[in-house]
């Protein structure tokens, strides 16, 4: 039997068709590659300079909201600053550095986490894949996988640093999970974004037996060399079972993700050694602490 | 429409997107993808192969120049540029067929090209939101999001149909 030439028109069509899905779909999955090559190469200067002229005119519509933001983050500074002092009357000089040094861990500037600031100068709030631009980059001493926070809670992970902008991983997007606490308590879960609503998200694996209510507020859990510990993150709006094994709820968040104007780079001195002993074979991990020790 | 215009109309509606997409923020789930129109207008049985490829570079433009998410933009254009004909041969009547040179409410009526305009964007945002979405599947926000998406487009694309082809662009 003889095959119509047509025949094969049609089937490659559909072969391409297919072969240029597949491309689409591995440059979705694959999207930071793409991002590290543009902020690597003379790209950059073009889109630095496009994201410096729209952020001019877009600053000088948003004066207004800008500096109600900025008033609202002072307000809450100034009720932490009023919290940590009363915390600080409660313990002498001296146990509370062993406090916040945990012994002699830290250098003497006692502080595991240092900031820098930022501005933000794209934020990406479209859909289910989101990001923002900063402005600093490798010259500012900005790498890949170190967060970014602001005083009403996290913000995302620098996905790709070029010399003068970075790349953020905004919290809202499908693989984001933060380490997240209730209240005081150590009553620990898995913070994400729902999708939906852009200041909602999800606290969920929270043991059966610790007590959850409307009202609650969540806190960045401290499990992880990215965020520092008890950054408010949000109140607890409703609450449920995940699994039937785990309490789950919903939290309304406390950062606007669409005023986000200025945040704060998140450095851990110690994520060097954290990620080194991660990396370490359970076997040898006994003999890499026999080594530290000494 | 000749190569260079359609060129300089390429253009034209990727600054346009741009500018959408920095300025014009309505919602997080509403998103103006108006880079479809020169996908549209390419001429009737135009080489399918060929269209898609331009869609591909179309999309990729679109998602590197603002997007952020390389791959979004071109996935559903290409699938727009392959069901495009298909989606033709089933809004036009056989005997119009034969005379149908490019797509546009002139040749096609209003009513017509309305539906084609309609039908595509369904088609764009199936894949647009299936790739964007995939991770937060919810029935509910997931056909609010596709249908707010393809009314607001197709009336977003009517617009500028009647001001970019029947304006700088109208030469047929």
């Amino acid at each position: 039997m003889r095959i119509p030439p047509s025949f094969y028109n049609a089937a490659g069509r559909i072969l391409l068709f297919i072969l240029l899905e597949a491309f689409c779909l591995f440059l979705v999955a694959k999207n930071g590659i793409i991002e590290r090559f543009l902020l690597n190469t003379k790209a950059e200067q073009l889109r630095s300079f496009l994201l410096e002229k729209s952020e001019g005119i877009k600053n000088y519509f948003n004066l207004a909201s800008v500096n109600a933001d900025m008033a609202r983050q002072n307000a809450q500074l100034l009720s932490e600053n009023a919290r940590l002092r009363n915390t600080i009357e409660q313990y002498e000089g001296d146990s509370l550095l062993e406090r916040l040094t945990c012994g002699n861990r830290y250098d003497s500037t006692g502080l595991m986490f240092e900031y820098d600031w930022a501005k933000v100068v794209k934020n990406r709030l479209n859909g289910g894949h989101n990001y923002l631009v900063i402005n600093k980059g490798t010259d500012d001493g900005i790498t890949e996988d170190m967060g970014v926070v602001t005083s009403c809670g996290v913000v995302g992970i620098i996905r790709s640093a070029g010399r003068h902008y970075s790349v953020v991983l905004s919290f809202l997007n499908p693989t984001q999970n933060i380490s997240a606490k209730l209240g005081y308590d150590n009553a620990y879960g898995i913070l994400n974004w729902d999708g939906h609503s852009l200041n909602s998200a999800t606290l969920s694996d929270i043991q059966q037996h610790i007590p959850v209510k409307a009202g609650d507020t969540v806190y960045t859990g401290g499990h992880s060399a990215l965020f520092p510990p008890d950054i408010p993150l949000g109140v607890i709006r409703e609450t449920g079972f995940s699994g039937g094994m785990h309490k789950s709820a919903k939290v309304e968040l406390f950062q606007d993700y669409t005023l986000l104007d200025y945040v704060y780079i998140v450095k851990n001195r110690e994520k060097a050694v954290i990620d080194s002993l991660s990396l370490l074979p359970a076997t040898n991990f006994a003999d890499y602490k026999k080594e530290a020790s000494r | 429409m000749n190569g260079t215009r359609f060129l300089l109309l390429t253009v034209v509606v990727l600054l346009i997107q741009l500018f959408v997409a920095e300025f014009i923020n309505v919602h997080h789930m509403l998103y103006i993808a108006v880079t479809l129109l020169p996908v549209m207008i390419l001429p009737y049985r135009y080489n399918r192969s060929v269209a898609m490829l331009i869609a591909l570079a179309i999309g990729l433009l679109t998602d590197l120049s603002y997007d952020g998410v390389p791959g979004l933009n071109a996935a559903a254009l290409v699938a727009a540029a392959f069901f495009r004909d298909p989606l033709l041969n089933v809004t036009v009547s056989k005997s119009a067929r034969e005379t149908l040179s490019v797509p546009s409410p002139h040749t096609l009526g209003r009513g017509r090209f309305t539906l084609f305009t309609l039908l595509l964007y369904s088609l764009f945002f199936i894949f647009y939101i299936a790739l964007d979405n995939v991770l937060y599947f919810s029935f509910f926000y997931t056909f609010g999001r596709f249908i707010l998406n393809v009314l607001a487009n197709t009336a977003v694309m009517m617009i500028l149909e009647s001001t970019l082809l029947r304006g700088p662009f109208g030469g047929r």
